[in-house]
This record gives structure tokens, sequence and C-alpha cells, in this order.
């Protein structure tokens, strides 16, 4: 057996009273990739923080790197050769790559030593080079394909740890969360190159496919113990999800409604966006519609068109047969149109606001701007619809910044499909929740769908779209290039016609 | 724990008060003292309530002093020059309707930061004040002018009456109206707030000329309290009024922007400075006092933020 780069034992953690680990032991090995998996809340970010040093374990905790013990908590991980890389990078976007990379490292020079930029752009090339990337050291990070930009995170770790270290353990926070496909294919063959360099690489991820193909070690944390470990190979993505839950799901997803013929209520007409060009469309009242693509492709577009937070460029959208191809999002939102947005935290909810507020903040836009307010009607309005939606717990006083990201997501949805929405638009409904918040969410949106809600989902989980929805349209370089339903629609034919030229 | 946090900043008041009271039993608790605290901050509340509405949703107005100034100062020029004393009001307002029009426009539309966009406003305002004046002292302003903030009730002048009326006004609309809470999530959470329907570039807007048309307003009462017009006061009145309105938002509604924390505040910095001063301290202690008050105030505010976070 050779050393683990990263060896724990006994790790256990107590914030005040409440455990977050419970006795952890935890092995990654030079060369592998390993998945640390669990629901929210399970103790996986506690571990990579007690790892990095930002938490203190309670006493008994043990760490090796190399084999080398090390005091804990650490004052450096990087000194150590331990890098943790999380979903947003910490690149500058506005820099180039060489200039991203230089910073970091402090140009390995004094404040004023001169530093040489053909040196810099030689030796970023050169650590791009090594991970098998072949970036321009003068491009802006901004411009970079998600994937590219994650080379280029590690890349940079490496230069540091290089400085410190031989060998390296790098941590990856959730690396594909907010990438399609081919993007997440990407990343996983960088992880996959940076483990074969001799590296140990864990990461933290809530798609399980993507863990199937790449892990070849799985562990599962649930409620700050380990509940299983096994080798690539061993198990599947059920095991998994059975040791994250604690108990068989019959199904990860659920049914989704059947649907009765009808009149369509919501048309398109060569509709036109930003990226979408040309969409034509008509839903029926019960009717679930996915929308798939490669990232930049312009499914993504697609709710925020119809929601009105994207103008429309061209063409007609009609709802009940009348033209709202101009109006606002707060005229379509009297009319029952309800966008749930990807991105939670920015546009979703206030996260240091409570949650009753938050939920109010629609029932507000239906009165007048001077209008009295009724607090103590509008928290029992948002404890309703919490205990409906399932928010644990479902105190409408708590500031939504401190649920769990679940949670946050289900006050979303709690906010925007409280009053039975007629047209629901959903962006990565899913992104960055566990595997049981996940059903939940899916759960909700199937039965507003029973209830006659037209909608609309835009996602990169492809698996997802094919169990919940009724039909997928599949989307390049904004339009409609498939159309997949019945024993077409699988996660296999609509990653197929996403790539197809 | 809360409790602390929401009324901190009342027990400060009220212990500050009581420790100067014993400290100068001769001079600070007297009616006389009292009367001229309040007097003395009259303007400055109206200033201070009127800088949380673009504060609320999220933008600086620097140049709310410059407004009150200009506005004075076309009341001071045209009153004493003959026109009719609704009609310089009116042009006074007018003035201040533009600058928030203006400030709005440049912020919303055009893009700009708030800080820059104000910060040039108050000093091309100022500039402008002089032009208005002519460069002088404007004396001797019509006693119908005079009476708009000195007419006095129960021993006090309508002036503070209405700065007081208004923080009244200024609680309800942000405490019991969707417009307060419109305010509050367009300057915390703008994406979710115009995902909500809420007219975000509007609203932004009308909180630039609300408090443009405020500070106007509040320009025409100073004209009256003083009873003359120096064009060159504004830099005196550009900072309290942040000070004030930032160590309110550490008060009531934590983390906020309000109308009761903001009048506690004010009171809280007023007494202190006037404390300060019957001890014998020196003007200038006045200046540094409010300025290292302003840091302090946004440094708990943070602090409290951050604690409140990891709970």
């Amino acid at each position: 057996m050779p050393v683990p780069g990263l060896s724990l034992r006994g790790v256990r953690k107590h914030f005040g009273g409440v455990a977050a680990l419970r006795g952890v032991d935890f092995d990654a090995q030079g060369g592998e990739v390993h998945a640390l998996l669990g629901q929210n809340g399970s103790g996986k970010s506690t571990l990579v923080k007690v790892v990095t040093g930002i938490h203190a374990p309670d006493d008994g905790a043990t760490m090796h790197v190399w084999g080398t013990p090390v005091s804990m908590p650490l004052t450096a991980a990087h000194q150590h050769g331990i890098a943790v890389i999380h979903q947003d990078l910490g690149l500058v976007d506005g820099l180039t790559v060489a200039e991203n990379m230089g910073v970091a490292s402090g140009y390995a020079a004094r404040l004023l030593a001169p530093f040489s930029l053909a040196t810099e752009r030689r030796r970023s090339r050169a650590l791009l080079a090594d991970l098998g990337a072949d970036i321009d050291p003068d491009t802006l990070v901004g411009a970079l394909s998600p994937a590219a930009r994650a080379t280029v995170a590690i890349a940079r770790a490496t230069r540091v740890l290089r400085e410190h270290a031989e060998r390296f353990v790098f941590i990856l926070d959730e690396p594909t969360a907010y990438l399609g496909a081919d993007e997440s294919a990407q990343v996983i063959r960088l992880m996959r190159a940076v483990a074969d360099r001799g590296s140990a690489v864990v990461f933290i991820s809530h798609r399980l496919q993507e863990v199937e193909a790449v892990a070849d070690r799985v562990t599962v944390l649930r409620d700050g113990l380990v509940v299983d470990s096994f080798g690539g190979g061993e198990g599947d993505q059920h095991r998994i999800i059975e040791a994250m839950l604690g108990q068989r799901l019959a199904h990860a997803y659920p049914d989704r409604p059947a649907v009765a013929p009808a009149a369509p209520m919501l048309r398109a007409e060569r509709l036109d966006g930003e990226r979408v060009t040309g969409l034509d469309l008509a839903l029926v009242p019960g009717e679930i519609v996915g929308f798939a693509g490669l990232v930049g492709m312009g499914h993504e577009e697609v709710p925020g068109l119809l929601s009105g937070a994207v103008p429309a460029r061209g063409g007609r959208l009609l709802l009940d047969g009348e033209d709202i191809t101009t109006a606002g999002i707060g005229a379509r939102i009297r009319r029952g149109v309800s966008l749930v947005p990807g991105n939670r935290q920015r546009d979703g909810v206030w996260l240091e606001a409570r949650a009753s507020e938050n939920l109010a903040l629609l029932g507000d836009a239906r009165s007048t701007l001077l209008a009295p307010r009724r607090t103590r009607a509008e928290v029992a309005d948002a404890r309703t619809a919490m205990t409906r939606f399932g928010v644990r717990p479902p105190d409408p006083l708590a500031r939504v910044g401190q649920f769990s990201g679940g949670n946050q997501q289900k006050v979303v949805l709690a906010k925007w499909m409280h009053e039975d929405p007629r047209l629901l638009l959903l962006d990565e409904p899913t992104q960055g929740i566990d595997a049981g918040a996940k059903f939940d969410v899916l759960q909700t949106i199937c039965d507003a769908a029973a209830r006659g809600a037209m909608v609309v989902v835009a996602s990169g989980d492809y698996e997802q779209l094919a169990h919940v929805c009724h039909r997928v349209l599949v989307m390049r370089f904004g339009r409609v290039t498939a159309q997949l339903s019945g024993g077409e629609l699988t996660e296999a034919a609509i990653a197929e016609r996403a790539q197809a030229d | 724990m809360q409790l602390v946090e929401r009324y901190g900043l009342v027990a400060v008041l009220v212990v500050s008060f009581l420790a100067f009271s014993l400290l100068l039993p001769q001079t600070f608790p007297t009616l006389g003292n009292v009367r001229a605290m309040i007097n003395s901050q009259a303007i400055i509340l109206l200033l201070a309530l009127a800088l949380t509405l673009p504060l609320r949703s999220g933008d600086f107005d620097l140049s709310i002093a410059g407004t009150m100034t200009a506005a004075a100062a076309v009341v001071a020029q045209l009153t004493t020059t003959g026109t009719s004393i609704p009609l310089a009001i009116a042009a006074a307002l007018l003035l201040g309707a533009a600058v928030g029009l203006l400030n709005g426009f440049l912020v919303v539309k055009v893009g700009i930061d708030s800080f820059i966009v104000t910060l040039g406003m108050m000093t091309a305002l100022g500039g402008l004040s002089y032009a208005i004046t002519s460069s002088s002292i404007v004396p001797n302003l019509p006693n119908g002018v005079l009476r708009l903030a000195r007419t006095p009730l129960l021993g006090l002048p309508s002036v503070v009456w209405l700065g007081w009326l208004l923080v009244l006004v200024f609680w309800y609309v942000y405490e019991r109206t969707p417009l307060g809470r419109y305010l509050l999530f367009i300057g915390g959470s703008p994406g979710s707030a115009r995902l909500a329907g809420l007219r975000v570039d509007r609203l932004k807007i009308g909180a630039f000329v609300a408090c443009s048309v405020l500070a106007a307003v509040t320009g025409v009462l100073f004209a009256g309290q003083v009873g003359q017009l120096d064009p060159s006061v504004a830099g005196q009145f550009l900072l309290q009024p942040f000070a004030a309105a930032f160590l309110g938002a550490t008060v009531i509604t934590v983390g906020r922007f309000n109308a009761i924390g903001t009048v506690i505040a004010l009171y809280l910095l007023t007494i202190f400075v006037t404390g300060l001063q019957l001890f014998g301290a020196q003007p200038w202690v006045s200046d540094v006092f409010n300025g290292v008050a302003l840091i302090l105030a946004v440094t708990f505010a943070r602090v409290a933020a951050r604690l409140s976070g990891r709970s």
C-alpha cells in the first residue's frame, strides 16, 4: 500500500453543541481521483475546512500529508502542498492568464523588485502545457471558457505549491456545478490529468454521473460520519444515493404527471432574444418542456426570454391569445408567469433579508406603493408557504442566508409557486443542491404541472430532463435543432443531439 | 442578544445624556441646552432623512448639502430682489427636482458610480451657489421666509417639528409600505428585485429625486432659520447626515437605513459633541468626533453583520 497523499484519522468537530464531524477517517492516494459526497450539511465543507486549517478539529484528530504527520490546524495549507480550488476559482476576469498566475505567487519576488513579463508568460505557458492545455498567457481570463478557467486555476495553484512541496493534494469544491456537459467533461479530463501526474485529487460534486465516470474511489458522508467508501466500479449511483440518504430511494425522480389534451395557452412565434433565434413553441396546460444544450447555445436564455427578463428582439409571444411580447416582467407576473432564476443567491432571493420579506416581495408587487403592509399576515403566509414547500425549518423570521442551499432553493420555489403560477419557468432548478432536496424540488415542479401549470425547464442536467419532462428541445447556436419525446427521450439522446452538428 | 443589538444605541444615548448631566450639572441638563442641541440639529436631521432614500436603494448622494445651499441661495436671492415667496420656493424646489433627475439619470441610465456623480454635483452646486448670490452673503431675508422655519410651537421652532414629523412619515414608509421594502431590496439584491417585477430604474431615480427635493425644502427652511445666506456653508453640512444615517443603520432595524435609528444616532452624536464643548473642547473637536463616528459606525455595522452571519 503506497503512502496516501492525505490521511485523516478520528476527525471530530463540534460547533457549540452541534456535532458537524463525528470521527471521520479519510485517505486520498496519489494518482487517485477521490469523490467526496454527501448531502448539504453532511460535513463535507467542514471536513475540507479542517484539512485547510480554517477550522481546528476537536482533540484527538491526526493528519498525515504524504506520510508526514502535521499539526492541526494547519496555518498555511499550501506550504504542505495542499490547495483548495473553490467553485468560483478566485480568478480575476479583467487580468490576463499570466497576470492571474503571477499575482497568486507574489511574482516570487519582493514588492518593488522588477519581474520579467516574458518570463511570466513562459512560466505560465509551461505550467498550462503540463496540464495538457494550450492557452495563450495573454488572454484575458474573462474571455476563457469555464473549463479553461479551471485549468488556469489549477495551474496557478501548482505554481504556488511547487515552491513548498514536491507532491500535491488538490481539493476541488464542486468544480462542475455551473457547467454544461462538454465543459464538465473537460474539467473531468483535467482532474484525471492532474492525478496521472501523481497528485491526490479530492473533488466534491452533486453530479453522480460524473462521479461514476471519473472517481477511482468514492467516500460518502452522512451526519458527520463516513457511511460508505468504495473503489470506482464497485458501486453505482444507487449505492451512493442510498448511502447519502440512508435509505433506498425507490425512484430518484418523481413520476411526471399525465397531460390532458388541450389547446395551447402559450405560443411563441419566431421569437428572438439575445442568443435565442426564431423560437417556435406551443405549450398546453400541464406540460413540462425541457430546454437543453451546451453552455452558451441559448437554452439557458429561454426562461428569461419568456419571463420578460431578457427583452424579445423579434417575433411574438402570446399568452391566452394575448400578445405579451413587449410586456414587462411585472405585467407578466400579474398574468401568472413565474421565473425561478438560475442564480438563486443573486436573483432568486436576498440572503440578508428574512424569508418572510423575500416571500412577500411578490405579493407587494400587486399592491400600490404606499398601501399599508400587514406584517403579521405576511409572516403567517410565509410560514404556510414554507411548510407547503418543505423548507426546513419553516421559520419565516430567519434570514434566507441561514438556510442550507437546498432549503434556500425551496424558499425561492415557495416565493414563485405559492400563488400557483400558470406559466412556470425554471433555470437550473436543482443546481448545487443535494439529492434529497433535488427530489423534493422536482416533485414540486411535477405537482405544479399536475395542477395545470405550463412548465419550462432549462438545464444542463440531461438525466433530470429525460426523467421529468414530457418533451425536450435541444438547442444549438440559438436554434432548436431537435425535439425529443416519448421513447426517444433519453439522457443519451439529449447529449448526442446537443453535441451533434 | 437581539435586544442589545437593536436598542444598544438607545441605551448609549440615555447613558451618555445622564453621564454628561452628572458631570456638568450646571450647564448640560438645562432646558436651554437641550433646546439648543435640538435646534442646532434640525437641518441636519432633514438632510439625514433625505439621504436615507438613496442609501436604502443602494446609492450615495454626496450632493445633498450642495442642493440645500443652492436652493437656499435661490430663495435668498429671489426674495430679496422682489420675487414673491411662493414663486421663489417653487424655483428652489424645481432646482432640487432637476438635480435629483440629473443624478438619477447619470447613475441609473448611464451607469456612472453614484459616488462620482454626486461628488461632482456637490462641487458644481457649491459653485452655482456663489454664482446665484454673486459670491456674497445675502442678508435680511423677508419675514415670510423666516416664519417658515421659526414659527414657535411648544417652545420649539417649526423646523424642528417638521423634522420630527418627517421621521414619522419615513418610519411609516420604510417599515409599513411596499415602497420601503422595494427600496430595501433594490439596494440589497437588485437582481431579485428586478425579477420580482419591480421597476428598479424608476424607483432608484425616484429616490434620487425625492432626496434632492427634500434637500431643497431643507434649503428653504435653512434660509429661514438663519435669516441670511452665506453661499459657502455647504461643506459644513456634508458629513453629519452621513454619520447619522450610517450610525442609525446599526440600531432598531439593524443593517438597514431607517428613520428612527437615524434620529437616535444624530442626537447621540450631538450629545457627545455638545458635552465635550461644554467641557471646554475646541470647536474642531466636533469635526474630528463626527468624522471618527462615521468610520466607527460603518465598522460596527460590518462587525455586527459578520457576527450575525456566523451564528
